[in-house]
């Protein structure tokens, strides 16, 4: 009807305002300024074509700064998802008592990251820190987590598995959730062990799952900042200078907007292209969530 | 039952108890570790073997961080920022799911399509030129410029939508054959049916906006208007060595999430269910 | 008393056509019955009515007026959902003056309405509960209140004893038919149910794809069907069909078919000016008898389903490829694979075009 079409519009006029100026707009603002030497805030920008860019592909900083990111994300994605479909596995199995641990794997997930950060600097100090003091007992002499450019990042990402595990736990048992009963029953009756049930039917059908926590787990571990920002600054010796940190350095301390505004589209093209190419990957899976 | 396989399935839970316990404790440890770590005195921390429980519990800690760092006011800042979003959230995104869901206006689906994408866009594409413009338009430092750019995502629409999608259509049609119109409609009926939804949008804005970080580090000069996470980090920065210090400052910012966590966490559950998520 | 004149409806979604060309009028204060299998388009006339979808061409008219391109809240039209639609988060009394509520009608007056629907259909005692917290009939009656809570131009049932357990829905339909004895007011009631349809309605409206196979009442369909279709569809167990070639030989009518041949006296009779060469007969399973096989019969077969319904029962028998359904009545229930023959009584056999499935004549007695 028409009244309701006029409705329609009204309804989504505020999100879509929002959505032109806060989304839409930047892209192209981000494109416009990546064009020009813009410096400090309100300072004259002057038009440079595409140097930032040139300038960019000669940026060893910001190269070690991609390959640190990518190290990150190969690093933790791939392991918390094992870890955590691991014990979503478990925990889903009948007269487990999965409320109690679900909270406790959930709660490292909302809680703040920098207390978090901080917290984790404190473990990972190397003589009184929590975790040298339990590889001591274990005969091992651990290093200095944090200012040793061998296992900052390692550091960090370890701290990254511990927070976002529990996320995942509750993603894979929401999938586990809808793996209807009767279908284990049938493989029951067909004499199916653990083993073969965990590979034959649970993780086939939590292939959706997985697709969507694989794609999210990238774009997110290429966002990393704030453990970065609070725990190492990027140190030592630009060992965990990851990519969003390297670009907020850039703009917001050293204000080189313009070249920033070229890093940020950089990245951009790479999540963009890493999601588009696991979605292709995964076309099937993905297509399952599309709802 | 045999008394073999008795046995096995015992052993098989048993040994799921003890990976999930050993694993929980892993989760609780650092939480642990910081509670006992901001009741101790300086110099009590460089021991070895470490103290899982403190002889003395010095509360002295917390109200030295206090007395360092304006928590109170940090509080409310966030506070404040937190619930403006969270209402913003709340009334924008569920218009827009609703639109999106039933009228079915023309063009709708390129709309919506446009939010999707939005939701691949990272915020670190769009944060210099949004910072740009905040300048330019002097809510840098304000509560302006903390909010605004938080009041509507393109997740929170996408989860509303899914929500009305699943409500019954003849509802509003009834409503229809009764003379509402498309406002009274949303106001009276769709709204506070989509309150389940709600709750879980709102958790999830609430928490999100109270534990962000990078967007109000950005936005804030002044101590006056730091958020909670902003302080920390800069207690931080102030109070290097002093491990007690720092987490008593990190558990005074932690207690009340955890608390509100505790308190709203089956919505979290249902809020992973409601993004349809399917096995 | 409302005149509803719907005139050639059409709505097309895409390329699916949900209605064709759909004509229909109902009368002010009859209980008309939409009934067709699912899919037929009839709750689509009925949303189309009540404004909630948009033609895609004809018109509607009420009392002389057009009212095609009036929004639904304008058309005064109160609506009986399959579902109910209840609002859940309102009790019975705010969903029953949910519609004066919007108006902004005193509550003084919102009240006494309330309480007197409330009487009526019953539910006086129901008013503080939620939906949740009511049983199927109880629901069933709200939404019916909340229908009669003001003088609508016409009711607009789709099929509303559909989530009724049997028993209930036999009770309830006849509760309607009282309330439209009560408040004779324009009632449009869509089922697939053509039992329901039978019972309830003024004049039925039989539809299949989209279209109108026939209007009429109750009785006019069952003993003259206009097509193949309603003939099939009214009536349970359905029509008999048996495919068959004519012959006309002085007076009478010869229908020939594989192993067997029937013979109707048209004496008298206006035969269609050309009689197409294949024919089907119509013959409903009340109509057929079992008989001896010295009797005067029409083909024998063998019994293949006894269905026993106690005061009666259905026995099918197949002949070559036809089967055929008989309600037998007394007598001995013959047994399974035993031959038996049948006969049907006299001015009860229709006749079909093969080709459109348009009644050609109907034997009268």
């Amino acid at each position: 009807m028409k009244a309701e079409r006029t409705w329609g519009y009204l309804f989504v006029l505020p999100a879509f305002a929002h959505l032109l100026i806060f989304a839409v707009w930047p892209i192209f603002f981000v494109s416009y300024m990546s064009l020009f030497k813009w410096e400090l805030l309100g300072g004259k920008a002057d038009f440079i074509g595409f140097t930032n860019f040139l300038r960019l592909t000669q940026d060893t900083a910001f190269f070690n700064a991609l390959k640190n990111s990518l190290i990150f994300t190969l690093g933790t994605v791939p392991i918390s998802l094992v870890i955590s479909l691991a014990l979503a596995s478990i925990m889903a199995r009948p007269a487990i008592a999965t409320h109690l641990f679900r909270t406790v794997y959930f709660l490292p997930v909302v809680t703040s990251t920098v207390a978090v950060a901080m917290v984790f600097s404190w473990i990972y100090h190397p003589e009184f820190g929590l975790l040298n003091y339990g590889l001591r007992l274990f005969g091992v002499k651990g290093p200095n987590w944090l200012g040793d450019p061998r296992f900052a990042l390692f550091a960090l990402m370890l701290m990254t598995i511990w927070k976002g595990l529990g996320y995942q736990v509750v993603i894979y048992l929401a999938g586990l959730s809808t793996i209807p009963n009767e279908i284990y029953e049938a493989a029951e009756i067909e004499g199916i062990n653990p083993w073969q049930r965990f590979w034959y039917i649970t993780f086939p059908l939590l292939k959706p799952t997985t697709a969507f926590l694989a794609v999210t787990g990238v774009i997110g571990s290429f966002q990393v900042f704030t453990s970065v920002y609070t725990m190492t600054e990027g140190g030592p010796l630009r060992s965990t200078d990851v990519v969003v940190y390297h670009i907020f350095r850039n703009a917001f301390e050293r204000f080189h907007l313009g070249y920033a505004s070229a890093q940020a589209l950089f990245l951009f093209a790479i999540i963009l292209g890493a999601t588009l190419l696991q979605v292709r990957l995964l076309r099937k899976e993905v297509a399952q969530l599309a709802c | 039952m045999p008394v073999e396989v008795q046995v096995g399935r015992l052993i098989s839970k048993a040994l799921c108890y003890i990976v999930l316990v050993f694993g929980g404790i892993l989760m609780v440890l650092p939480f642990w570790w910081m509670f006992v770590t901001s009741f101790k005195l300086p110099e009590e921390v460089f021991t070895f073997p470490p103290d899982f429980f403190p002889s003395v519990w010095h509360w002295g800690n917390y109200l030295e961080v206090v007395k360092a760092v304006p928590f109170g006011r940090f509080f409310l800042n966030t506070f404040i920022v937190s619930s403006v979003v969270t209402v913003g959230n709340l009334l924008l995104c569920s218009m827009a799911g609703y639109a999106f869901a039933r009228l079915k206006f023309s063009g709708w689906e390129l709309i919506f399509w446009l939010f999707l994408a939005s939701m691949m866009i990272p915020g670190q594409v769009t944060m210099i030129p949004v910072f740009v413009l905040m300048a330019k338009l002097g809510w840098i430092d304000t509560y302006l410029g903390l909010t605004v750019p938080g009041l509507v995502g393109a997740y929170g629409i996408f989860l509303m939508r899914q929500y009305f999608l699943s409500l019954p259509i003849d509802l509003e049609n009834a409503a229809r054959c009764e003379g509402a119109t498309e406002w009274q409609i949303f106001c009276h009926i769709m709204f506070p049916l989509a309150r389940p939804a709600l709750a879980v949008l709102g958790v999830f804005t609430f928490m999100g906006a109270w534990t962000d970080f990078l967007w109000p580090l950005l936005m804030t000069n002044s101590m006056n208007m730091r958020t909670l996470e902003v302080g920390l980090s800069v207690f931080r920065s102030q109070y290097t060595v002093n491990w007690p210090l720092q987490m008593a400052g990190s558990m005074i910012i932690q207690t009340p999430i955890i608390i509100l966590f505790l308190l709203t966490q089956k919505y979290f559950t249902r809020g992973i269910a409601l993004t349809g998520i399917k096995g | 008393m409302a005149v509803i004149e719907l005139h050639n409806i059409s709505k097309y979604y895409g390329k699916i056509t949900a209605v064709e060309d759909f004509s229909l009028k109902v009368n002010g204060g009859e209980f008309i019955v939409l009934v067709g299998p699912s899919g037929c388009g009839k709750t689509t006339i009925l949303r189309l009515l009540a404004g909630l979808t948009e033609l895609s061409s004809g018109k509607i008219i009420v009392d002389g007026t057009e009212i095609s391109q009036l929004p639904a809240g304008q058309r005064n039209m109160a609506m009986v959902f399959q579902n109910y639609a209840l609002f859940p988060h309102m009790t019975v009394e705010g969903n029953l003056s949910f519609g004066m509520r919007l108006r902004r009608v005193p509550k003084r007056i919102r009240d006494k309405k309330v309480r007197e629907i409330a009487q009526i259909l019953r539910i006086d005692d129901l008013l503080n509960r939620y939906p949740r917290e009511l049983s199927g009939g109880q629901k069933q009656r709200v939404a019916l209140g909340r229908a009669l809570m003001r003088e609508p131009t016409a009711f607009l049932l789709d099929e509303p004893l559909s989530n009724l357990d049997p028993a209930l829905r036999v009770a309830m339909r006849a509760e309607i038919c009282e309330i439209h004895n009560r408040f004779p007011i324009t009632t449009v009631y869509v089922t697939h149910d053509q039992v329901e349809a039978m019972t309830m309605g003024n004049r039925i409206a039989v539809m299949d794809k989209g279209k109108l196979m026939q209007v009429g009442e109750p009785k006019e369909l069952y003993w003259k069907p206009e097509n193949l279709f309603t003939a099939c569809f009214i009536g349970s167990p359905a029509m008999n069909t048996l495919p068959a070639n004519v012959d006309v030989a002085n007076d009478e009518l010869i229908l020939r078919g594989n192993g067997y041949e029937w013979r109707l006296n048209i004496k008298d009779r206006q035969l269609p000016p050309s009689l197409p060469k294949r024919v089907v007969i119509g013959i409903r399973p009340e109509h057929l008898r079992i008989v001896s096989e010295y009797e005067d019969k029409i083909l024998g077969g063998r019994v293949v389903l006894v269905e026993e319904l106690g005061r009666e029962e259905v026995v099918h028998l197949k002949h070559n490829e036809v089967t055929l359904r008989v309600i037998s009545t007394g007598g001995r229930k013959p047994n399974i694979d035993e031959i038996v023959f049948v006969s049907a009584e006299r001015g009860t056999v229709h006749l079909f075009e093969e080709q459109t499935g348009r009644r050609l004549l109907t034997e009268t007695l």
